[in-house]
């Protein structure tokens, strides 16, 4: 391999003139002439029977071009894990917000008023909105006849309002309990939270005069897509073209699935390319959000501090259908234990139906909700135990070679480096304690996504290297490491790379953009489809320079031996002797499924997913100060240190960092979608409350590097794990500044302030 | 679907005539940064806009001898910025540094956030505070009204649908009079969980409280005085102690209602800290 | 439905149009004249997507009909770089990797340029406030506040003054 000049610098973004200048082209940009414009009608109840359906005053509306209700689509129920969601609701609806009929009109206005003018008789149904009443007997079924459904993922557990549950367990909790000196139990709840990306989800589709479908969408996974709609419109997948825009944010709420089957089904009735736009608001009650859950924990430890069991139980709160729910679970229970050795141990996860919108993947899934509630826990058990916070969890930290709960010999595990780094920058020991002003920590160990990546490199004609791949950069930068990566194998300046993500009929596949997969399982399959094209190269300048293939290297666009080094010849020469005399387009390629441990099934029960090719790894320290009077919290500073593995790009990678971190922050201070009962009653981004620049405290990021076996260049994801640190870290300083303990997020003014309040009267 | 038509008014009579023809029919436009929204929603719906943004003679900003006359049309950035204001009515600048953000204020009108009435806003308590008095136009005359009268309930206000909202007329601070404005938010930019203006007067020689007025915003359908904790200050010396009393006295006499940014039992909380607060910097305060 | 003419100068070029009374200087820039490097992010003026300048000043261009822009000068994002030449707020974003999925970065630059029109050596702080009508959600901030304090010793310099 050639000098390490291009890995670990800080390069700048492949697409960022163009998001500079106004020209990249997202989801709300693309136009079509004769394009016909689509909006949904939305059920008014969370758990209703329909009984009866009536568009014939709103197809009466001039530009109104078709209604499609239940009746007019295809019958068919499609499902990421269960097959549970049907196309419009038909027989009932099972949230506010759930589309039962789509409108399209050749304008906008026209599709919201004729929207508006559907006339729909319901008779309404008992709902129910908590996951604990949805479990409790004589609580309504939202599926009549679930254990009907086909499932995509093997092995799902389910029954009731249970769409999926997972079970871990190890060791002899019994004699754990035994065993402790001491018992904690504690129980968690967290609120639901909006991905927040600001552009919102858009879809144009178009069918053209040989039955195909082209679909322009901004999504993070064209081919998940690509495969959802085949599922729906019964059409090979050969037939259907997803094309990616760019995409203004994605976070997990745009790789499934959202209008593009609407848009698809409207085309193909009209014969019009059409274009659906969500509103905020629709966003916000119809698209997808992080679970709202509850965690209930019982550890046992011994006096001095080692943890000897825990008994962990999560209820996700899953919403009228199950999505990526049984899998958010998985993670939940993968994660509960945290980064610490716990000997006994029985996790029960569960993602539960009630009657809310859909909640599914959004940034660090069931890793986020785990998180608060375990690093919470933990750092009240320090408390109790009169130990330091920091060294209580540096007794129990794991560390290589010990076994995850699910089974996995662990490796390259990379928190007490970084525990030894955050206490470091922060100053842990030193730390200074004033008046109602706090400190507190938190860990985080998490699970990247591995699966299928391929890549597709190709020497153009006059030496010129083109990466194609799949892998959607929904602003991560993704295609800047991949162009580094790729010219660090090329031993080529990295602006001389083009990088295509293409759509789905000329781009090989990929999984998709989320899990911190792409770096990680794309990082490898430059690597291996650069490997491939130099093994090609090498044959046909083998020939050409009357050396041995073995003896030749790639060094600054030249092909040289070895031994000597006078037999050399450019790439460019190369190209040309190949595309006319010998052998024809170089094009490397690859395809990868990065390697795992299986879980040991004996131990786990229910997890639709494989085991994570590799963890991640981080903490974090907050200092905040509290008024007492009002119950503000003001974050003064933050010291967050993260395993990169290996850093590809540091810009980017603190990109990563310091945004995760604000969502964290808005996650554990102030965002929360709030239900009244079924409805939404914050829909717009003024009242769900992000953090905007005034509300940054100072942030201090630290990089380790602890290089994964399995990384390209040792390289790990470094996406999830700032959004997980956040809250606990927050929730603990509280409790160090002002003595409460809050178990429930967002941490707001008004909850703080009532925490305090019951604590000075539990103490009269 | 509804035809919505559009008048772009060049002079006050011309609004006022267009009011006197069309009255509930037609909405005024000022700066468009609340009705916009309502419009693009559905939420409002008029047949005719009269967009009064052109106006010249509804946008200034007077020093009289003994008050500070500002055009309806004045935005909240001149206000925030304009240094007659920074010099008479600091108030007025500090409070206008916490409402929304730059790109509202570049646009949005003083006489459009009253008349929009939102139980939350922040103009509402700091001009209250002030004793300001707002000029209301119609084709058939004016009369002026204290805003205090002004605010009738949830985005209500006793303005007539033949009248526009002229001019806000602000009396200057007297020596030794000292107006603050505070707000509580969540992020810092947000719509107010509570607001309080402020505005206090002591007697030279005795220190003694001559005049008071605390006006409550966020708490109810339109911003309150907190009277009895003003009867608890007026013509005694602000100490500690009736400090905190008023506090105690403005939490027995208000009851808030919850709304999105906060709930009825915590917000009465704020009111007596923000009440305690308020005064505690009005009475310490300087005048400039 | 009645149309309504409206004249108004975008980037430097005169446009006379027809409008409706309910259409928004966002649907006039995006819609008719396909300028669609401004953004569209949450219809309610919360999200700062959509910001231009009107006679130099930052404005949300979904709370602004159409018809209040009669005669402005509007600029938008298109309308910045000057013959291929990027601005000096344009070459910092890509340079500190204040852009990462791009959709804010519009609007962030154009109401940064307000801000150094207005105020060519703002602190931290002061950039912090001004920006705060604009939401990020992939960047943290952090980089954008990198990007904008860079600009500041730069005015008249390196990049010539704007
Ligand atoms: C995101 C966001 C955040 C905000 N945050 C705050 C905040 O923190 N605090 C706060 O106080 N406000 C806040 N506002 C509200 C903002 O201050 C007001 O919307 C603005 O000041 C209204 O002025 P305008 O000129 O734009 O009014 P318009 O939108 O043009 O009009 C508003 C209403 O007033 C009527 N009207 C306007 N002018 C007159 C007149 N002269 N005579 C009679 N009727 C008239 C109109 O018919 C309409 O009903 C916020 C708004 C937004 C969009
Ligand atoms: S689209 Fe204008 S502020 Fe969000
Ligand atoms: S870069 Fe994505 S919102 Fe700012």
């Amino acid at each position: 391999m050639a000098k390490n000049e291009i890995i670990g610098r800080p390069f700048a973004r492949v697409d960022g003139r163009r998001k500079a200048c106004g020209d990249a082209v997202y989801g709300p940009d693309i136009k079509m002439p004769g394009m016909l414009h689509a909006k949904f009608l939305a059920s008014p109840y969370p758990h209703a029977r329909i009984v009866h359906v009536d568009t014939e005053k709103a197809e009466k509306l001039s530009g109104v071009k078709t209604i499609l209700t239940a009746k007019d689509v295809p019958q068919v129920c499609w499902g990421l894990m269960v097959k549970d969601t049907p196309v419009l609701a038909g027989d009932k609806a099972r949230f506010m917000g759930e589309p039962l009929a789509v409108v399209a009109a050749t304008k906008r206005e026209i599709a919201e008023e004729a929207a508006e003018l559907i006339q729909v008789e319901y008779e309404e149904l008992k709902p129910v909105f908590d996951p604990e009443e949805a479990l409790g007997p004589g609580a309504p079924l939202i599926h009549e006849g679930a254990e009907a459904y086909a499932c995509a993922m093997p092995g799902l557990i389910r029954y009731g309002n249970v769409c999926g549950q997972t079970k871990i367990s190890g060791g002899d909790p019994e004699q754990g309990w035994r065993e402790s000196d001491l018992i904690f139990e504690d129980r968690f709840s967290t609120p639901v939270q909006h991905h927040g990306f600001i552009e919102p989800h858009a879809v144009t589709a178009r069918f053209d005069s040989n039955g195909r479908l082209e679909i322009w969408t901004s999504t993070q996974a064209i081919f998940a897509i690509r495969m959802a709609l085949g599922e729906i419109m019964g059409l090979p997948l050969n037939r259907i073209r997803v094309i990616g825009t760019e995409v203004g944010g994605g976070f997990g709420g745009k790789t499934d699935i959202t209008v593009e089957h609407f848009c698809a089904l409207l085309a193909r009735m009209t014969g019009k390319p059409v274009k659906m736009q969500l509103t905020r608001s629709e966003m916000m009650t119809y698209t997808s959000a992080r679970h709202g859950c509850v965690i209930h924990l019982k550890t046992g430890v011994k006096k001095d501090g080692k943890i000897v069991t825990r008994e962990a139980r999560l209820l996700f709160d899953t919403g009228g259908y199950a999505g990526h729910g049984p899998g958010v679970a998985a993670l939940g229970a993968n994660t509960i234990l945290g980064p610490y050795r716990t000997p006994h141990f029985k996790i029960d996860s569960l993602s539960v139906y009630t009657n809310k919108m859909n909640f599914s993947f959004m940034r660090g899934p069931g890793g986020v909700q785990a998180g608060f509630a375990c690093e919470s826990h933990m750092d009240r058990i320090a408390r109790e135990l009169n130990l330091d916070p920091l060294d209580f969890r540096i007794k129990n930290l794991i560390s290589d070679g010990d076994t995850s709960a699910t089974g996995q010999r662990m490796e390259a595990v990379g928190i007490q480096e970084a525990l030894n780094s955050v206490a470091k920058i922060s100053n842990w020991k030193q730390r200074k304690k004033s008046k109602n002003r706090g400190w507190g920590l938190c860990c985080c160990q998490y699970e990247l996504v591995g699966m299928t990546s391929s890549a597709l490199v190709k020497l153009s004609e006059d030496g010129s290297l083109h990466l194609v791949i799949g892998a959607i950069d929904h602003g991560q930068g993704s295609s800047t490491v991949l162009a580094q990566i790729l010219a660090q194998e090329m031993d080529i300046p990295a602006d001389q790379i083009a990088v295509t993500v293409g759509d789905t009929d000329t781009a090989p596949y990929d999984t998709g953009t989320f899990g911190d997969r792409v770096t990680f399982n794309m990082g490898n399959a430059v690597i291996e489809a650069a490997r491939d094209l130099k093994v090609q190269l090498f044959s046909g300048a083998a020939a050409m320079l009357e050396s041995p293939a073995e003896n030749l290297e790639l060094v600054g666009q030249m092909i040289r031996d070895r031994d000597n080094p006078e037999k050399a010849i450019s790439l460019l020469e190369l190209a040309m002797g190949s595309y006319f005399f010998q052998g024809g387009a170089p094009m490397g390629k690859s395809t990868v499924l990065a390697p795992f441990q299986a879980y040991a099934y004996e131990k786990v029960e229910g997890n639709p997913y494989p085991a994570t090719p590799a963890h991640t790894y981080a903490c974090q320290v907050v200092e905040v100060s509290v008024d007492r009077d009002t119950g503000m919290v003001r974050v003064e500073n933050i010291y967050s240190c993260h395993d990169a593995g290996r850093m590809i790009n540091p810009l980017g990678t603190e990109g990563q960092i310091q945004g995760g971190i604000m969502m964290g922050l808005g996650y554990a201070l102030w965002e929360e979608v709030v239900f009244d009962g079924g409805r939404v009653t914050n829909p717009n981004l003024i009242d769900y409350k992000m953090p905007f620049a005034i509300n940054q405290p100072k942030i201090r990021i630290a990089v380790t590097e602890t290089k994964t076996p399995n990384g390209p260049y040792g390289a790990r994801g470094v996406g999830n794990p700032p959004v997980l640190l956040p809250a606990a870290a927050i929730a603990n300083a509280i409790h160090d500044a002002v003595g409460v303990r809050i178990r429930e997020l967002p941490l707001t003014p008004e909850r703080v302030l009532f925490s305090l309040k019951r604590e000075a009267a539990n103490k009269k | 679907m509804k035809d919505m038509r559009y008048i772009r008014a060049a002079s006050v009579t011309e609004v006022t005539d267009c009011l006197k023809k069309y009255g509930d029919k037609a909405k005024i436009l000022a700066g468009g940064q609340s009705l916009v929204p309502l419009l693009r929603q559905r939420l409002a719906r008029p047949g005719l806009l009269i967009d009064i943004s052109r106006v010249a003679d509804l946008k200034f900003i007077r020093k009289t001898k003994n008050t500070l006359k500002i055009g309806a049309l004045t935005t909240h950035r001149q206000l925030e910025t304009d240094p007659l204001i920074r010099e008479h009515l600091p108030i007025l600048a500090d409070m206008e540094k916490q409402l929304a953000s730059v790109q509202i204020r570049n646009l949005g009108t003083l006489g459009g956030n009253l008349c929009h009435a939102d139980p939350a806003g922040d103009v509402a308590p700091a001009l209250m505070a002030l004793g300001a008095k707002l000029k209301l136009i119609s084709a058939t005359g004016a009369r002026t009204m204290s805003v205090e009268n002004f605010f009738k309930d949830f985005f209500e206000t006793a303005i007539r649908p033949d009248e526009v909202l002229a001019e806000i007329d602000i009396p200057l601070l007297p020596d030794l009079g000292h107006a603050i404005y505070i707000k509580h938010s969540s992020r810092g930019v947000d719509t107010a969980i509570i607001g309080v203006g402020t505005f206090i007067l002591k007697d030279h020689d005795t220190d003694t409280c001559k005049e008071i007025r605390l006006c409550v915003g966020a708490v109810g359908p339109v911003p309150i005085r907190a009277k009895n904790a003003e009867a608890v200050i007026r013509g005694k010396v602000v100490t500690g102690k009736t400090i905190a009393e008023a506090g105690k006295k403005a939490r027995e006499e208000i009851s808030p209602v919850s709304d999105l940014q906060g709930s009825a039992e915590y917000k009465k909380e704020l009111i007596e800290v923000f009440i305690q607060r308020a005064l505690k910097a009005a009475s310490s305060g300087r005048r400039k | 439905m009645k149309k309504y003419k409206l004249c108004l100068t975008v980037n430097g070029i005169d446009y006379m149009l027809e409008v409706n009374a309910g259409e928004t200087l966002q649907d006039v820039i995006r819609d008719h004249l396909n300028l669609t490097g401004t953004k569209t992010g949450c219809d309610s003026g919360a999200c700062g997507a959509c910001t231009v300048l009107m006679d130099g000043m930052a404005i949300k261009s979904c709370l602004v009909l159409a018809l209040q822009a009669e005669g402005r000068k509007i600029l938008t994002i298109e309308g910045l770089a000057q013959d291929g030449a990027l601005h000096p707020l344009q070459e910092a974003f890509v340079e500190n990797w204040a852009i990462q999925c791009g959709y804010c970065t519009p609007g962030m630059i154009l109401t940064s340029k307000a801000l150094l029109d207005e105020n060519p050596n703002p602190s931290g702080d002061d950039i912090r406030m001004y920006l705060s009508g604009n939401f990020c959600r992939c960047t943290g901030y952090q980089k954008i506040i990198d990007a904008v304090s860079s600009v500041r010793p730069l005015q008249g310099g390196r990049h010539g003054k704007k």
